[in-house]
């Protein structure tokens, strides 16, 4: 990238736009919070660059996330879409893999797929599964296709082929004739985006991919239109896997950044990680209807390769984020006696009792105003919570189960920290790993409340609230690199893997990143490669992953013993067993190439903070611990000073977010601004 | 002592029960060896306390969770508690105990804090061979015998080490060792998950804690199923069916069920159905007890009803001894199509009391495809297994999902083309939903599952297809959806025949064969069919315009 005036992260959520800055000439750090605009939301982005100061004598680097094409998905209202199949193979995509995951759900159905069987077209062709072209592709009929695609009125189209993931010929060639044909229509083949085995999942891919990407393009369009009337500015935008690429070829490819949104939080703690050098963290986001937590593992995002998003499965690299409904709305019920939260959520409406619009059940956000954990009347946008409201709901439900009002305040939040410590050990624990060894970072609306309570359960000493904790994505943005992921399945036995092919093979794929990432603006010397192989067993189905360094290549001698020695130390870590005399596969070769950007974190970290508007200052009163009131002190975080000690129980604000500090916890702030709470033992 | 524990810390302990079942099923399915596991989810894992209550699971396939406590009875039976310590291991696999076919085996291992026994583990896994007489799974067994290698509970390991003779006769037993082993380790590391993560909350809450819990975990949920059996009407519902043939005769095979509500209980007798068969369909008692559990579940108003302790003391479940319900050595079981029936059989006989809860007939057959041989061009044998799905029944909530799981099994994927091809010399020309598979009705019948295979090579082909005799009945008026087949075509017969159960059938190079399983059954009668409906089935080629 260029040498900017201006770094700015704006990260676009479904009701606010978060935006946070670097500006080079003054060094300082600033964050601006504007109301989002549904339903183009481009508008909200401008919005928060003049918010900011940034205008046509601006030079910025805009970097940037978005929900809009996840929304569309979600929400059903994605383009009108075709797709063809190889002859004889039009249903993969509505049989899906034939699993009930709700066994005793007699009712239990699958969403509507994307694309109607009568909108799946089908071509003759076909691949071997050694890559063998059986049958090639027929010029004619492909144009005849073409005629009933553009009669049919589609806005897009996704190829996706038997064996494609081997042998794409076929599909390039189609995609190449219908793109000649249909100059308006978006052509997506699948091996553009995936080059992973099995045809539902590849399928699928493909077709939220096409599904998805006109609404993104749509919306980059428009956004970087009028950006130019803006600013001498440079878009780019976060992707599923944690890095950014340029906005400009982004909308052909909407998949790769599907959830650009929600990875936000994790691309900013791998930021904080490597800035405050805590290498391991868990990152939790707590919003009114859902819980989210990741991992960020030596420094770097935990990223999956598969995952399942509004009941489709997904094969791209996505930062692994696990999402279980338990939110500041969450209601308690009773089910026959027995005590239970969410996941249903009380919403906006009518939302908790205490917002006053006429909710009865109790809510998790009820609870913690009932125990005096927020002010009574405190502000929540334009509303005002009230503590009456909220106790009498709670009293009324508690009645049924024979506990006072605030026993039941009390129970309803440890059920849900229950819920969510459960959540972070379903992440941990199914990769080996001990949670306790690990940093609780807390960000978002609500996670700053509960990180205390979830830490305790998990035995987590240390929690950090980061600076900007309500801006935290916008933030992290900021130090992101551009990425471009390339992965293909193989399916080759470890001993007959020719190490001189593959490196052929990874040269050049590594000069195409590298004239990309160059284009994007990236200096040749801040381009880095990494390759790794998804490795297995010879004859399990899920590898683990293992970098391969591009030395090993050429190191006939050493290269099969280190290969498997790095694959059976993560083994053995995850699974507490190696099975010695086993041969292995390299199932996928995957390579990452990342290009640093402008901004050094160091930067980011030493700038000055622009101040915060004064909140209510500091005061004294009654939080419920544990069964017993306790004088609380309330406090702005802007008054901290870094370095001196604070004693639990307190409470520390700030204009985004609240932070409770428990009584058997302590909290100060870092040389680099972060609010830390550790754990100081048993309760005094 | 007594504790009456909060509701809160009630709420805690259950929630965590079923987040340790949830997590040792990622284990197994991320470190097992066999497809059948890792990528079909052929498994079930339950957690017990150490009186054998189920405390929680994951359900994974639900016929095997249901059967689980009858291995672990067993197996306190024959060892005692006080010889079953901390990194014990214990193994059977006895289909009269079980219920299971051999293949399926159970390991148990123990839950203990030092030297206080908490609880056990129980998981049940499909073995890719326990030595039957040919490869694959036998349609032609005569007796258990020759069904492979038969063990009552074994241990396996003592204090966390291998009983290295014990392991040494499992492997000899199987063509697959490493296999064995590596399921078998895969099962281990799931139970030591298990186990430390139950350690960790006996103490932080206390063994007398978390029982008192349970305990009132359990009576809650037992409230509840009592709740629902009161909802139906007292009575005695009956309803019967056939399954094919027993494979040595053609002769279809009666089931016969009568479901009893009284109150709030409900019992389930199979008297009327067919003494056991000389062919493997037969199966024993603890399958059918998990059957008749399952098909409860199903009724139950609750996409995930809580399944415990508590969920089946309502319930009774009768079948004579000697007959295809509870079968008697040395009868064969490796096949029992039978099980899927019942639990069809029970919700049909209650579909006239419940008519807004029952689905029409459910996909009632596995329809598994066994492909052997040795590959010429590498000289390696090989073996494929599959199940196919086939069209769920329709119901009040509307049209049956097509090409989906038997209501025996849950989370069981269908096996990739992409997957089969690489690790089969075999080419799958087509799979398509069938053309008007679904039974009609105002809701109609999911469709079934066409799949046309082509050998590439010198191979074998084992079938085990059903519930053509019986196809996927229609209710209120619905009609019944496609019955099951399959059709060779080779050089002697290039016009093709039909067979539904056979075993090793060779195929040459070029020989092809067309799977179709059964369509769902239709709900309602046709002509109440919604037009809107009706003209979506055929613009996307569902019905033809003629039906």
């Amino acid at each position: 990238m260029r040498s900017s005036s201006a770094f700015v992260g704006i990260d676009v959520g479904g009701t606010f736009t978060d935006l946070a800055m670097f500006d080079a000439a003054t060094r300082q750090f600033s964050t601006v919070k504007v109301p989002s605009s549904p339903p183009l939301f481009w508008p909200s982005v401008i919005d928060a660059l003049d918010k900011a100061g940034i205008d046509s004598q601006r030079d910025a680097t805009i970097l940037h996330g978005t929900t809009v094409h996840l929304n569309a998905f979600l929400e059903r209202k994605g383009a009108r879409m075709a797709l063809v199949t190889t002859g004889g193979f039009r249903d993969v995509y509505e049989m899906r893999r034939g699993n009930r995951p709700q066994p005793y759900d007699m009712h239990f159905r699958y969403p509507t797929p994307l694309v109607a069987r009568r909108d799946i077209f089908e071509l003759a062709e076909r691949v071997g599964a050694d890559g063998t072209i059986l049958t090639a592709i027929d010029p004619d009929e492909v144009r005849a296709l073409a005629q009933r695609l553009r009669a049919g009125d589609y806005q897009a189209v996704a190829i996706c082929f038997l064996h494609s993931y081997r042998n794409p010929a076929n599909e390039a060639a189609v995609a190449e004739l219908l793109r000649a044909e249909l100059p308006g229509m978006l052509v997506a083949p699948s091996h553009e985006v995936c080059r992973e085995w099995r045809e539902y999942e590849r399928t699928s891919t493909a077709v939220i991919n096409a599904y998805a990407s006109p609404v993104l393009k749509r919306y980059l369009t428009d956004l970087l239109g009028a950006l130019e009337q803006k600013a001498e500015s440079r878009l780019f935008l976060l992707q599923s896997n944690g890095g950014l690429m340029r906005a400009e070829g982004a909308g052909d490819r909407g998949i790769l950044s599907l959830l650009s949104g929600p990875v936000g939080g994790n691309v900013a703690g791998r930021a904080l990680s490597q800035v405050a050098g805590m290498p391991n963290l868990i990152c939790i986001d707590m919003g009114g209807t859902s819980f989210e937590a990741s991992l960020v593992i030596d420094g770097e995002s935990v990223v999956r390769n598969e995952r399942e998003v509004g009941g489709f499965p997904i094969l791209t690299p996505m930062v692994d984020i696990h999402t279980i409904g338990a939110g500041g709305g969450s209601i308690a019920w009773n089910d026959a006696g027995a005590l239970r939260v969410g996941p249903q959520s009380a919403g906006a409406r009518p939302g908790p009792a205490s917002y006053g619009h006429g909710g009865a059940q109790p809510t998790v956000t009820d609870a913690n105003i009932a125990l005096g954990r927020l002010e009574d009347g405190c502000a929540f946008g334009d509303l005002r919570l009230d503590a009456g409201l909220a106790r009498a709901a709670i009293a009324g439900f508690a009645e049924d189960f024979g506990l006072s009002g605030e026993a039941m305040a009390q129970g309803i939040l440890d059920v849900i920290n229950e819920q969510m410590a459960n959540a972070i050990r379903t992440i941990t624990v199914r990769r080996g790993i001990d949670p306790r060894s690990f940093v609780l970072v807390a960000y978002g609306g609500a996670g700053p409340m509960h990180a205390a309570d979830i830490a305790r359960l998990l035995g987590i000493g240390t929690i950090v609230v980061p600076r900007a904790a309500g801006a935290f994505s916008a933030w992290g943005m900021l130090q992101s690199d551009l990425v471009h992921d390339r992965a293909e399945t193989i399916l080759v036995p470890a001993a007959e893997l020719d190490w001189a092919a593959l490196d052929a093979r990874y040269a050049a794929l590594e000069a195409e990143l590298a004239a990309t990432l160059v284009e994007e603006g990236v200096a040749q010397d801040r381009i880095q490669f990494t390759r790794s192989f998804d490795v297995r067993y010879l004859g399990q189905e899920q590898g683990i992953g293992v970098r391969v360094d591009a030395g090993s290549f050429a190191d006939a001698a050493g290269r099969d013993a280190r290969l498997r020695t790095d694959f059976e130390r993560a083994y053995a870590d995850i699974f507490g067993h190696i099975n010695d005399d086993e041969a292995l596969e390299v199932a996928t070769v995957r390579l990452r190439a990342s290009g640093r950007t402008g901004l050094d974190a160091q930067t980011l970290i030493m700038a000055e903070s622009a101040p915060e508007a004064d909140g209510k200052g500091e005061r004294t009163l009654t939080v419920r611990f544990d069964g017993a009131d306790r004088d609380t002190r309330f406090l702005p975080r802007a008054a901290m000073v870094p370095g001196e000690r604070v004693a639990g129980p307190c409470v520390v604000e700030e204009q985004t977010c609240t932070t409770i500090v428990p009584p058997d916890f302590s909290a100060t702030i870092d040389p680099i601004g972060n609010l830390v709470l550790t754990f100081e033992g048993a309760a005094a | 002592m007594s504790i009456t524990p909060d509701p809160i810390t009630s709420e805690v302990v259950r929630n965590a029960y079923n987040a340790i079942a949830d997590d040792m099923s990622a284990m197994i399915a991320r470190s097992a060896y066999s497809p059948i596991i890792y990528e079909a989810h052929d498994y079930g894992i339950a957690l017990f306390d150490r009186h054998a209550r189920l405390l929680g699971q994951y359900a994974g396939l639900p016929l095997f969770t249901g059967g689980l406590d009858a291995g672990l009875r067993a197996t306190i039976e024959r060892y005692g508690l006080d010889d079953m310590r901390a990194g014990d291991v214990f193994t059977v696999n006895d289909t009269y105990i079980t219920g299971g076919h051999l293949n399926d085996v159970d390991v148990i291992g123990v839950i203990s804090d030092g030297d206080e026994l908490l609880g056990f583990i129980a998981i049940r896994a499909h073995w890719a061979d326990i030595g039957t007489a040919e490869p694959g799974f036998p349609v032609n067994s005569r007796n258990i015998f020759q069904e492979g290698v038969r063990w009552g509970p074994t241990r396996i390991m003592r204090g966390g080490e291998w009983i290295r003779d014990v392991i040494d006769l499992l492997c000899l037993n199987s063509r697959v060792p490493k296999t064995l082993m590596g399921d078998l380790k895969a099962q281990i590391a799931a139970i030591r998950l298990g186990n430390d993560r139950m350690t960790w909350l006996k103490r932080r809450f206390g063994q007398d804690v978390l029982d008192a819990c349970s305990t009132q975990i359990f009576d809650a949920t037992d409230g509840k199923f009592r709740a629902f059996l009161r909802s139906i009407p007292d009575g005695v519902y009956t309803a019967e069916g056939v399954s094919d043939d027993d494979g040595v005769t053609d002769d279809p095979v009666l089931s016969r069920v009568t479901v009893t509500i009284a109150g709030d209980r409900m019992t389930v007798d199979t008297a009327g159905s067919s003494p056991q068969r000389a062919g493997n369909l037969n199966t024993g008692y603890a399958n059918t007890v998990s059957a008749v559990r399952l098909a409860l579940a199903l009724l139950f108003p609750a996409r995930e009803p809580d399944i415990n302790d508590g969920s089946f003391r309502a319930i009774e479940v009768l079948a004579e001894p000697g007959s295809i319900y509870a079968a008697e050595a040395p009868a064969p079981c490796m096949r029992p199509h039978p099980v899927m029936l019942l639990i069809d059989l029970i919700i049909k006989a209650l579909s006239d009391v419940l008519p807004d809860h029952v689905a029409a007939g459910l996909p009632g057959d596995s329809w598994n495809i066994f492909l052997m041989g040795v590959d010429p061009a590498t000289g390696k044998r090989f073996t494929s297994g599959e199940a196919l799905d086939g069209g769920w029944g329709a119901s009040a909530q509307g049209d049956g999902p097509s090409a989906i799981i038997h209501s025996a099994a849950g989370d069981f994927r269908n096996m990739p083309v992409e997957t089969l091809e690489h690790r089969t010399p075999v080419r799958i020309n087509r799979i398509e939903l069938g053309r008007d598979s679904g039974g009609a009705g105002r809701f109609r019948g999911g469709q079934n599952v066409v799949k046309e295979y082509e050998a590439l090579v010198d191979m074998t082909v084992t079938l085990h297809f059903d519930r053509s005799k019986t196809p996927e009945w229609g209710l209120f008026g619905g009609e019944d959806g496609a019955p099951s087949r399959v059709t060779v075509y080779n050089g002697q017969h290039p016009e093709g025949f039909i067979v539904r159960k056979v075993e090793q059938l060779p195929l040459r190079p070029g020989d092809r064969f067309v799977a179709e399983t059964g369509g769902g059954g239709g709900y309602g009668p046709p002509s109440e069919r919604a037009a809107e409906a009706l003209a979506a089935d055929i613009a996307d080629g569902v019905v033809s315009q003629a039906a």
